[in-house]
């Protein structure tokens, strides 16, 4: 007889010093369907998934899993149960290939030594069982992140898992990539496997999620069968208030020719790309992962070496070889990789926000004004925050990505780069984000904003410009844009030439 | 929100270090009471301070994610060379025969100069190859070190009052060479908390990339912390040599950069970069005088004295780290 | 005069590299001096080996320095048996490998000096040691003592040692003598603190015995050598105390130790004869190779129970006879 539920949570409850994560949630997810988990960040969405598997354990409630009480004190005896997680971010070993990752732990051994012969057969056996086109000798660290996480998932599966949770797993994900990892899950439901789906990204939920369960500030919401909800009723859940607007464009008096890049090249990632860029606009930047778009950034920021090509800001010419030199210059670039290259996670918001700035200070350096500045762009940004003190890795993604945009202000640039500015972070601070970058450009301030989401890239920009595998092949006018006009030039090989429209 | 008790607890948690230096103190006393004797701390305060100095160097290097190996050939260095313009003119076994003594103030810079350059050297390399701090560094000790053979042969002694003063004089009852320590712990935190050097460090550790992509200077900030770690070598080297009135090319600074390493590390600078505070390294050089002044008077036997420093240099960075994993 | 012999050697370094030097004679002998590191003692003694092969003449000889690394001993030894050398001049780094390294040398004949095998058995016509005897040094440390708290009628004595590496057969001999003559010169002796192992080293000597200097009742400091006495008295200096109110003791005879005992800050030192112990080496490795007395063309003397090892003898240094120790 088939339970009705694989898995229960049932009254979860996890404290951390100060902070109470999970305050007695509930999360019931059906055998073979997928249920969306979702909420803001820091909602407790990862929390809850973290005592699931093991990595916490949780202060009080209890977990059912396939009829009976478990408590998992690892997160292997939690894959060996059958549940399993494909993290955000995954942590491959890239030295080693493919197979070696996929059966990492439990190779298969003929007496002492490791049956290598068999270990490629049952990976071959088992991409072919999923469809996965996935080469098992070549190295981890040369797959694309797509193909690491189609590693994971049959990973997933060959540990005949019950349960598989997905973190946001398309963030980084083509959407051609999107659409395989949904025929995946879809197979993978088909067999019975529940699929417990966080994501930030509405479309995708829509399209995939049988139930769905909200979180708001570590409390149970509600949960829903999707159909019986729309995007309107799940922000509201989501956010506790009504969201009026996504997507606040306020249009702004466009002004001079601040940037005017000529025939940029810098190697092969970016060819021969030309725009201007105007006071008080928003230059949005479309295409697919690889299309050079955060190359052309890089390199108007003096990250990458240029290797062709002129950038002129007010009409003078630049010669900008680091980015102190392009900050010096009113260039700020607020980078896509946050962790990677933008918050220093120790350190204090304070000195986080202060940092790229430090010679207005004095010397000794000016502590007061320190505080006093960064206490006002937390306050104008809206950055929650226990206090300025705080390091900085204990805000949630929007709020770090907040005391970046701070840290870029405070340099009082001319020219703002934005890098995917929302990725990862929840609605309500992407909205919050959207509604500054347009009050920034109303205050004469000339944006770039890259972004893989359209509605994004669309309800923001005054212009796009599109691009593919570095040639830009396009330049759109706000009154043109059209997502399928979008997806023609970013698929397309030519260049872009002003006569051709 | 916060009550009181929380910021006690936070209080007592950050500086816990000088709980345990505390602790350490008193245990030692109550079995030794002539322990904590003031004479006694002046000689354990002396005692440390050359490492110690050595600890606030090698602090920026850790801070910023590097290390730095070359302290202590770098003192042996800096150390035959000031002494041997630093000796007596009547003494028979000048290093330059039958010449005078330069004035105490120029060797002293000569030595720093030397510092400077030496740090300034290693500093560009690891910079601008980007080849680990670990490696460069290990080339700089052996080749410091057997600079500072082949430059002599035999100790350098004699060495003219005017000369030893930082290392060996006393203004009242306070050895020079007390003041300069705690004064050069002043200046470290000074530049690591209230200069752009220090917070630019700090970034750096903490996350070059993001240092970088903030408009840090990475590679400069990175040549300026091996300066300053040179820097301290080589006042090292002058107050040890100063205080020990001899400068021997084999012995001089052995090893001095693991005790430096271990009282900075003690002292709770995390070897993953981007933490690290002056005050704790001062009570990790402290920790670390107490067990070598401490146990000599308990008439504890040298190898135990290694082996309580082993398990609390290991012990001190397990906490730490569980301190800080806490914190995620 | 160092600083030209420095530069005379360095350029005689490199005249060798390049080739300059005039092609070695037919009946010419090769042999490589290895050392176990290069203090100030041991560097004169290679500098006693190396002058007395230049005065000889038709000697190619050149010299390792293992850095304290027997395994590194063994690996030039190899490397001189391949090179078809004659000897090898082994001041050893640990003295239970004499063995190996008689083996490693093969048809080559072996001079140990400075330090002796442990097992003097492994001595024969072709492998010699060439030392001076610990047991004395200590002893003239210990005789000393002994008369000097005697004519004082002190018999209960308290005192400081500052201990050599721990494992060398020299700092347990040197140790054990200066105790073991204290004891027979009729003193009833007391340890004031545990054993100091101060590694032979001026600083870390300074260093441990700092803190007991005004904690402890001490009558003397004994140290296995200079460098470590000299470091005793810059920390009673340092903590306001004259270092002639007792004696210290030092071994080696350094420049700085002939040169304290000037100053009155070191009661006495042993002179240990580096110059001698290197000639004595290099001219038992020749009389090896030419069939001859091991001792000829030196005014030492075999030792009376085992002929194959050669002492060179220990010298007491007062102030009395200091000014003959001057260099």
């Amino acid at each position: 007889m088939q339970q009705e539920y694989v898995l229960e949570m049932i009254d979860i409850v996890k404290e951390f010093p100060g902070v109470k994560a999970l305050q007695g949630v509930t999360l019931k997810v059906r055998p073979g369907k997928v249920h969306a988990l979702m909420g803001e960040n820091g909602a407790g969405k990862s929390t809850l998934m973290k005592c699931l598997l093991g990595i916490y354990q949780a202060n009080s409630g209890k977990i059912i899993y396939d009829g009976k009480e478990v408590h998992f004190k690892n997160t292997q005896e939690a894959l060996n149960a059958g549940i399993s997680m494909i993290h955000q971010e995954l942590s491959p070993v890239p030295e080693r290939n493919v197979s070696e990752n996929l059966w990492l732990g439990r190779v298969p051994v003929k007496g002492f030594k490791v049956d290598h012969k068999k270990m490629r057969q049952d990976s071959l056996d088992l991409f072919k069982r999923l469809n996965l086109d996935v080469n098992p000798d070549a190295k981890m660290g040369s797959l694309t992140v797509a193909k690491m996480q189609m590693v994971e998932i049959a990973k997933a599966v060959s540990y005949d898992s019950k349960v598989i949770v997905m973190d946001e797993p398309t963030s980084s994900l083509t959407e051609t990539e999107v659409e395989h990892l949904f025929k995946i899950i879809e197979d993978l439901t088909a067999r019975n496997v529940a699929v417990i789906y966080i994501s930030h990204k509405m479309e995708e939920i829509f399209r995939i999620a049988d139930d769905v369960t909200v979180f708001r500030d570590g409390c149970h919401v509600a949960t829903e069968e999707a159909k019986n909800l729309d995007i309107d009723k799940l922000i509201t859940l989501m956010v506790g208030r009504e969201m009026t607007d996504m997507f606040p464009k306020v249009d702004c008096p466009i002004g001079d020719v601040v940037l005017k890049v000529e025939n940029l090249s810098a190697g092969t990632a970016v060819r021969n790309v030309s725009f201007e860029l105007h006071r008080g606009e928003i230059l949005g930047m479309a295409g697919l992962v690889g299309a050079g778009r955060t190359e052309t950034a890089e390199a108007i920021f003096g990250m990458r070496h240029i290797t062709g090509g002129k950038i002129y800001k007010d009409g003078k010419e630049l010669h900008i070889k680091s980015p102190e030199q392009a900050i010096k210059n009113g260039i700020a670039l607020l980078t896509e990789d946050r962790r990677g290259s933008g918050i220093i996670g120790l350190l204090s918001i304070i000195d986080n926000t202060v940092i790229a700035d430090l010679k207005k200070y004095g010397f000794p350096l000016n502590h007061k004004k320190m505080r006093a500045d960064t206490e006002k762009y937390v306050e104008a940004l809206n950055t929650k925050t226990p206090s300025v003190d705080t390091p900085i890795k204990n805000l949630s993604g929007g709020n770090q990505q907040k005391v970046l945009v701070g840290r870029w202000l405070l340099t009082a640039p001319d020219v703002l780069i934005v890098d995917e500015p929302t990725r990862g972070i929840d609605v309500g601070a992407k909205a919050e984000i959207h509604s500054l970058l347009s009050k920034l450009a109303g205050e004469g301030k000339a944006i770039i904003m890259i972004s893989s989401e359209m509605p994004e890239v669309m309800g923001m920009s005054d212009r796009i410009v599109i691009m593919h595998e570095g040639l830009m092949t396009g330049i759109l006018d706000r009154n043109e844009f059209d997502s399928e006009l979008i997806l023609k030039f970013a698929t397309s090989d030519e260049k872009y030439v002003k006569e051709a429209q | 929100m916060g009550g009181n008790s929380k910021d006690i607890k936070g209080f007592v948690s950050r500086n816990s270090i000088w709980l345990i230096l505390i602790i350490l103190i008193l245990a030692v006393g109550v079995i030794q009471p002539k322990f904590l004797s003031v004479g006694n701390m002046v000689t354990l305060i002396s005692g440390e301070a050359v490492r110690g100095i050595m600890a606030f160097g090698v602090m920026f290097a850790i801070l910023s994610k590097g290390i730095d190996l070359t302290i202590g050939s770098t003192a042996a260095l800096v150390a035959v060379i000031t002494a041997s313009f630093a000796q007596e003119a009547d003494y028979a076994n000048r290093y330059f025969e039958g010449g005078k003594p330069l004035p105490a103030i120029l060797v002293i810079l000569i030595g720093l100069a030397i510092g400077v350059v030496i740090g300034a050297i290693y500093g560009a390399i690891i910079a601008y190859t980007k080849i680990p701090a670990f490696i460069a560094t290990l080339g700089g000790q052996l080749i410091c070190r057997a600079g500072a053979k082949m430059y002599s042969d035999s100790p350098i002694s004699k060495l003219t009052e005017s000369y030893r003063f930082l290392g060996h004089a006393k203004i009242g009852p306070v050895p020079v060479i007390i003041i300069v320590f705690f004064l050069m712990f002043a200046i470290s935190a000074f530049l690591l908390t209230q200069t752009r050097f220090g917070k630019n460090v700090f970034a750096i550790g903490g996350n070059d990339q993001a240092a970088r992509v903030a408009g840090i200077n990475v590679e400069r900030t990175t040549v300026l912390v091996y300066v300053w770690c040179s820097f301290c070598a080589a006042l090292g080297a002058i107050l040890l040599t100063g205080k020990t009135g001899s400068a021997t090319p084999a012995s001089t600074g052995l090893n001095y950069e693991l005790d430096a390493i271990a009282a900075a590390t003690v002292g709770g600078t995390s070897h993953t970069g981007g933490i690290c505070r002056a005050s704790g390294v001062l009570a990790g050089i402290l920790i670390l005088g107490v067990i070598n002044n401490g146990l000599v008077m308990l008439k504890v036997d040298d190898n135990m004295t290694n082996i309580v420093k082993g398990l609390i240099i290991v012990g001190s960075v397990i906490l730490d780290m569980r301190k800080n994993a806490k914190r995620v | 005069m160092k600083m030209s012999k420095r530069v005379l050697a360095c350029l005689a370094a490199s005249a060798m590299v390049f080739g300059v030097a005039a092609p070695a004679l037919a009946d010419d002998y090769k042999m490589t001096v290895i050392m176990s590191s290069r203090d100030e003692f041991l560097s004169t003694l290679e500098k006693g080996a190396t002058d007395a092969a230049a005065e000889i003449g038709g000697i190619e000889i050149s010299t390792q320095d293992a850095n304290n690394d027997p395994a590194k001993v063994l690996q030039f030894i190899e490397a001189a048996a391949n090179a078809g050398e004659d000897a090898v001049i082994i001041n050893l780094v640990d003295a239970e490998t004499g063995a190996e390294c008689v083996e490693a040398a093969g048809d080559m004949k072996v001079v140990f000096v400075n330090r002796c095998p442990s097992d003097t058995s492994i001595l024969n016509e072709n492998v010699v040691y060439v030392g001076s005897n610990e047991m004395t040094s200590g002893g003239f440390q210990g005789d000393f003592l002994a008369d000097y708290f005697n004519e004082k009628g002190q018999t209960d004595v308290k005192y400081i040692l500052l201990q050599g590496t721990l494992g060398l057969v020299h700092t347990t001999q040197r140790t054990e003598s200066v105790l073991q003559h204290m004891k027979d010169g009729g003193l009833n002796i007391e340890e004031a603190a545990a054993p100091l192992v101060a590694d032979y080293d001026r600083a870390t000597a300074q260093e441990m015995i700092a803190p007991l200097l005004t904690t402890t009742e001490y009558d003397c400091i004994i140290a296995n050598n200079d460098a470590m006495a000299l470091g005793a008295v810059e920390a009673m200096l340092d903590a306001d105390l004259d270092p002639a109110s007792i004696p210290i003791v030092g071994i080696d005879a350094t420049a700085d130790g002939i040169q304290a005992i000037k100053d009155g800050t070191l009661a006495m030192t042993v002179f240990q004869d580096p110059v001698g112990q290197g000639m004595g080496a290099l001219m038992a490795a020749v009389n090896m190779l030419e069939g001859k007395e091991f001792t000829e063309g030196t005014s030492f003397s075999a030792d009376e129970e085992n002929p194959y090892i050669v002492w060179v003898p220990f010298e007491p240094v007062y102030p009395d006879n200091v000014a003959d120790y001057e260099k």
